[in-house]
């Protein structure tokens, strides 16, 4: 089996599962959209379109952020139950395949997520984009891979110590800040058309880029550890 | 196996407090050019005087990162072929973290006194004091992730960490530096601080980087310390000694 | 007297306020590495001494 067969193997089962279960996209979604409902309710936005443009940016990467880390934890601990973790661990099969398998499978989970979340974000708050919107087709995949990459890889790392829920976001935020910084402050540039998103996206690509590397070089270390 | 002592020799001991004895003299002369020999600074006046202790501390806070990635690559390296050198490199490692960790806290705090008389307010998003935010967030979460993983896994976890830690810093640097620019510009390198206030500035940096390296042998010294003891235990309990089952009221059955 | 006056009268306090940080900081995490230092060396001393009682009874 090729290297590529091994991710898709992967991706397929957790495609699957999720779709027989359906636990983590429903729970995400819902988790999305009361955190947007609450902020709505906070500030109400409606009243104030122009502060709406300013901070919805913010709002739904911080709802994302936070719905995906729900589902995070999920699809790692799935996999201790009757020691699947530990035949993987036993596998011949790359190890890094295995995480970047479930790491796709996660993005599809959470891009699903968007697309439901992404209109009724804009209802609800009442938008209208400035910038070019077509941009944010660029921005949103983008930013949620550098979530959903770095968070599956923190998730495994996480899954075997004491406090795993605590853990996960306690290490993926501070090192997912400057990609936080990045796509909130190009979502806030698409929507308010004050300035280019470019920058933002150039280094929303560089970390995306640098951090998948890390990721798939480092996770042997972390998936073969006792 | 027969476990050496972990008590330094008599010269190791002797070296560190003649070390100890050189630091107090330079950061008592750093202390008497900073708050009696340089003169007032022209528009901030005698606050100007933090910026001693504050920039020799805030820039030493940036070396024991590259310690700590250094330590913690070599843990990687080793842990399979050499387990003695792993145990070193990753002693290093938690060493050179919390003497980060105590100085950005340092350069925080500081900085915040500081920013309080002159700029009115205690804490500003600018690009410096974010990114030293950052920087203290991550080697928190490196510390805490040491302390609530179990025995085994503890150091390669935190070693992968780190490295995801210092991969982290140069980006976070320079997406702050797009976002927000405030803070006065380096103060040694841009030729705008008087000759007078020079000898201030080195003799505290001299005597902050000799007192932080003495802190981070002592700290390596302690961690291999309490490697010994987790070894010592492993072994008493594998020969089912009784004496593993009552350890000290206060020490760990190992180093986190 | 209220606070914002105090540090418009006394910049000086803020420095020594500052430099006191940076040696309570400094020496403190000096002070606990040496604590911890005793400790981890008594709890060392008497792992040895139970090797050898060990290594008797055997």
């Amino acid at each position: 089996m090729t290297y590529l067969g091994h991710l898709l193997a992967h991706l397929r089962k957790d495609l699957r599962l999720e779709w027989r279960a359906r636990d983590s996209v429903n729970g995400m979604l819902f988790f999305a959209l009361l955190v947007v409902v609450v902020f709505a309710l906070a500030f109400d936005p409606t009243a104030y379109p122009t502060i709406a443009r300013q901070i919805s940016g913010g709002l739904l990467w911080v709802g994302l952020l936070f719905a995906s880390m729900t589902a995070l934890n999920q699809s790692w601990s799935r996999e201790l139950r009757n020691g699947v973790l530990d035949a993987h661990r036993l596998a011949a099969a790359p190890a890094s395949a295995f995480f970047a398998g479930k790491a796709l499978a996660n993005f599809l989970f959470v891009t699903a997520v968007e697309v439901v979340l992404a209109p009724v974000f804009a209802v609800l708050y009442n938008l209208h984009p400035l910038g070019r919107t077509s941009v944010l087709l660029v921005i949103l995949p983008l930013g949620t891979w550098a979530l959903v990459g770095n968070g599956t890889f923190f998730a495994a790392l996480s899954l075997r110590t004491r406090n795993r829920e605590l853990l996960l976001p306690l290490v993926l935020l501070p090192i997912s800040a400057p990609a936080l910084l990045a796509m909130i402050q190009a979502t806030t540039a698409v929507l308010t058309g004050e300035s280019e998103p470019g920058l933002w996206i150039n280094l929303l690509i560089a970390y995306d880029i640098v951090f998948t590397t890390l990721c798939v070089l480092l996770f042997d270390f972390v998936l073969r550890e006792d | 196996m027969q476990t050496s002592s972990s008590t330094p020799s008599k010269n190791t001991q002797l070296f560190a407090g003649l070390w100890l004895l050189a630091t107090l003299a330079v950061l008592a002369v750093g202390y008497r050019q900073a708050i009696f020999v340089a003169p007032a600074e022209a528009t901030m006046g005698d606050v100007f005087r933090i910026f001693f202790y504050h920039v020799p501390n805030a820039s030493l806070a940036l070396v024991p990162p590259y310690i700590n990635l250094l330590g913690s690559i070599g843990y990687l390296y080793w842990r399979g072929k050499n387990p003695d050198r792993a145990a070193k490199s990753d002693a290093l490692a938690i060493a050179a973290a919390e003497i980060t960790l105590m100085l950005t806290t340092i350069g925080l705090v500081t900085g915040m006194l500081w920013a309080r008389p002159i700029w009115g307010i205690w804490w500003t998003f600018d690009e410096r004091l974010t990114t030293y935010l950052l920087l203290w967030l991550l080697y928190v979460s490196y510390i805490l992730l040491r302390r609530l993983s179990s025995s085994g896994q503890a150091y390669t976890l935190a070693a992968v960490v780190s490295i995801f830690a210092a991969v982290d810093v140069p980006i976070t640097f320079m997406s702050i530096r797009w976002w927000r620019t405030q803070h006065p510009g380096p103060v040694l390198t841009s030729g705008k601080v008087d000759h007078s206030m020079l000898p201030a500035v080195f003799w505290n940096l001299a005597g902050w980087a000799m007192f932080s390296l003495l802190t981070l042998s002592f700290r390596y010294l302690l961690e291999r310390r309490r490697q010994r003891i987790a070894v010592a235990q492993a072994e008493a309990f594998l020969t089912d000694d009784p004496a593993v089952f009552a350890p000290a009221a206060g020490v760990p059955l190992r180093g986190y | 007297m209220d606070i914002e006056e105090f540090a418009r009268l006394h910049p000086i306090a803020y420095v020594h306020l500052a430099y006191a940080v940076v040696w309570g900081l400094q020496f403190g995490y000096a002070a606990w590495i040496a604590v911890q230092w005793r400790r981890a060396g008594r709890e060392e001393r008497r792992l040895k001494l139970s090797e050898t009682k060990g290594t008797n009874l055997i």
